[in-house]
């Protein structure tokens, strides 16, 4: 039997990696798309953030202070910050709306206190860039102004800190006991542990999902599929063959899709200046082991899905029609599981497909436990079961010929 | 030796009417002869041959293939056979040489019987020219001889042929015409269905006129016509469908 389904699985790859475009929409553009998305998304970001930097704003400043200097010391502090010219004959608030490089500045005093209002059109990205220069400017001015009077009364600002707080990561292992690198890896595994299962989830479903129609219904419509039901080869091996060779497309198309979203979000946070993130995995042999079984678990049973309602369809649309509310729901699982962390209670692990997700955080995040992993295991292998049997049914069946009498 | 016993057939259509396609179909076919089915769309030509090749299980009645039941023996009977249905079409990416190795493994052949089969195949349906390219590539005449050379890559001793020669032009058709008497000449036992009178004539040793679902005519084309007394197939034919008020649109 399984020699039988190898050899339609072979076959049935063989067909597929002869079609340039499934090779460009399979292969290719999955390496490329994501790459040139994150990387132009990234350039355009970074020009975005050079050319707020590099712009001459205004700052109109209406003032009430009544020593001069005072006013001096605010305008040193904003041309600190940032390329501002100053025109201080008051605010219009009509040419800070329409103009992106102005912003306004109403400044006064209260006793002893400054009081600043910065006004600006919070529509437009430079304007609002630059009240918060200007709100950075005054805040530099409260800090030089609160060490002054510290000095003033003999007190070191540097001394009035009575509590000290230092960080030790456990669970993430860091060069030299490095701590912000440690926590730079666990906020990369927390970020891997929320969006690999739930990107996976979604790869792998809809990977399978035009090529497992094209190899069901679409070869029922194309007359195809009763040339093989004629043969010698068991209903369970064809149904088997079927199930392995969308698993293995949806692995493959999966598994690059990841490889391009990885490197896109490299290249975005290169050009963003934070490629010190670290692309490292906390995980042992072991670990890559048990995540490449749930991999391949969570393949098999989308595959098997798929198949059993290809098969059952009679058309294409049909087919569509059956699976695009069933992918619907997927999606919502896995936003749901998405932000929930691993350790959930044991039944959650006889849930299958969601299980998975479950497990792949559980492996991420270290919570991993042998009696749910194998919980999850017997569930999900239980039902890849079921499809192929009910699949393998409905080749035995009549229906498998969509005989409609009209 | 294919015998069909009294075999009846029902489909339940979308509107969740009763459909009789086959009522009550019996006939032979002996090694060595051509059996066809002659009938209008929908006669239920197409369903015969299909419960005759096991794909559809009748509601009554048996099939008989080299003394074996084709429902109880499926798979036995299933290696016996080659069949080939209007409805199929070969598709996609892999040439016909890779087809025909395909379904060769799959029929559990040895790789030397594959290419033995192969030769000989691409040889009499004279395939030599495109036998290495993808189906796509092809005529509809080239199609159908690959549909044909994959239905017997296994060298079966019953063919079934439904509509062989549908939708191909004048020379395809010779061709799969020609090689229907020769697989005659090799003593293999044939069954096919047409809607195309001079083909009826032609190829058949025996006929059946198949109405509604119900063999109206079951004999040599010789006694068909004395028992009518009629010059052509084609003038009992539409004296069973004018009888049967059978009408086909134009």
């Amino acid at each position: 039997m399984l020699k039988d389904a190898l050899i339609i699985m072979g076959k049935e790859l063989r067909n597929i990696f002869r079609d340039k475009r499934t090779i460009f929409s399979t292969i290719i553009l999955p390496v490329v798309l994501f790459p040139v998305m994150f990387g132009i998304i990234g350039l355009i970001t970074k020009a975005n953030e050079e050319a707020k930097a590099k712009a001459e704003y205004t700052v109109y400043i209406e003032s009430t202070l009544s020593q001069p200097d005072e006013l001096t010391k605010v305008i040193d502090e904003i041309h600190k910050v940032g390329n501002f010219g100053i025109v201080n004959d008051g605010i219009n608030e009509k040419t800070i709306e329409s103009n992106s490089t102005a912003v306004g500045l109403k400044i006064g005093k209260n006793g002893d206190i400054f009081v600043a209002t910065v006004i600006y059109n919070s529509v437009k990205e430079k304007s609002t860039y630059a009240a918060q220069k200007i709100r950075e400017a005054l805040m530099n001015l409260n800090n030089e102004l609160v060490s002054a009077e510290l000095l003033s009364r003999g007190i070191n600002p540097q001394e009035l800190n009575f509590v000290q707080v230092n960080d030790m990561v456990v669970g993430v292992s860091a060069e030299n006991g490095n701590v912000e690198e440690a926590k730079a890896k666990g906020q990369f595994t927390q970020m891997l542990a929320a969006l690999v299962p739930y990107f996976l989830l979604i790869y792998i479903f809809a990977g399978s999902m035009g090529l497992g129609i094209d190899t069901t219904a679409g070869e029922k419509e194309r007359g195809s599929l009763s040339i093989l039901l004629v043969n010698q080869v068991s209903r369970t091996s064809i149904a088997l063959g079927k199930i392995l060779y969308l698993m293995l497309m949806s692995i493959l198309t999966s598994v690059l899709n990841l490889v391009g979203l990885v490197i896109g979000l490299y290249l975005e946070m290169s050009f963003l200046g934070e490629a010190n993130m670290p692309f490292s995995i906390e995980l042992d042999a072991i670990g890559y082991l048990l995540l490449f079984i749930t991999v391949i678990l969570l393949a098999l049973i989308s595959s098997g899905i798929i198949i059993f309602i290809g098969i059952l369809a009679r058309s294409v649309k049909e087919a569509s029609g059956y699976i695009t509310p069933i992918y619907m729901i997927i999606l919502l699982f896995g936003i749901s599981t998405m932000q929930s962390e691993g350790s959930k209670a044991f039944y959650y692990y006889a849930i299958p497909f969601i299980n998975i997700i479950f497990t792949m955080k559980d492996i991420f995040i270290g919570t991993f436990s042998v009696a749910n992993f194998l919980t999850m295991l017997v569930v999900n292998s239980a039902l890849v079961v079921l499809f192929v049997y009910l699949t393998a049914k409905i080749f035995n069946s009549e229906k498998v010929l969509e005989v409609t009498v009209e | 030796m294919v015998q069909v016993n009294n075999i009846s057939k029902s489909f339940v259509n979308r509107k969740k009417k009763k459909i009789e396609a086959v009522k009550n179909v019996s006939f032979e076919c002996r090694s060595g002869e051509i059996y066809g089915l002659l009938g209008p769309n929908g006669a239920g030509k197409t369903t015969t041959l299909r419960i005759i090749a096991t794909l559809l299980k009748p509601d009554s009645g048996a099939v008989i293939v080299n003394g074996l039941d084709n429902q109880k023996e499926p798979d036995k009977v299933r290696a016996m056979i080659g069949f080939l249905t209007s409805d199929m079409k070969v598709s996609g990416n892999l040439t016909g040489r890779e087809f025909l190795r395909f379904f060769g493994q799959l029929n559990h052949l040895s790789e030397e019987k594959i290419e033995e089969r192969t030769r000989m195949l691409v040889e009499m349906l004279d395939m030599a020219n495109f036998i290495d390219r993808a189906p796509n590539k092809l005529s509809s005449g080239m199609k159908q001889k690959l549909s044909i050379a994959i239905s017997l890559i296994h060298d079966p001793d019953i063919i079934i042929f439904d509509e062989p020669t549908n939708g191909l032009d004048i020379f395809a058709s010779k061709v799969v015409t020609d090689f229907l008497k020769e697989m005659k000449r090799q003593q293999k036992t044939i069954i096919i269905s047409t809607h195309i009178m001079s083909v009826a004539e032609k190829l058949c040793d025996q006929l059946g006129l198949i109405f509604n679902g119900q063999l109206v005519e079951n004999d040599t084309i010789e006694n068909i016509l004395k028992k009518h007394e009629a010059a052509e197939i084609e003038d009992v034919f539409f004296a069973y469908a004018n009888s049967m008020g059978v009408i086909q649109s134009a």
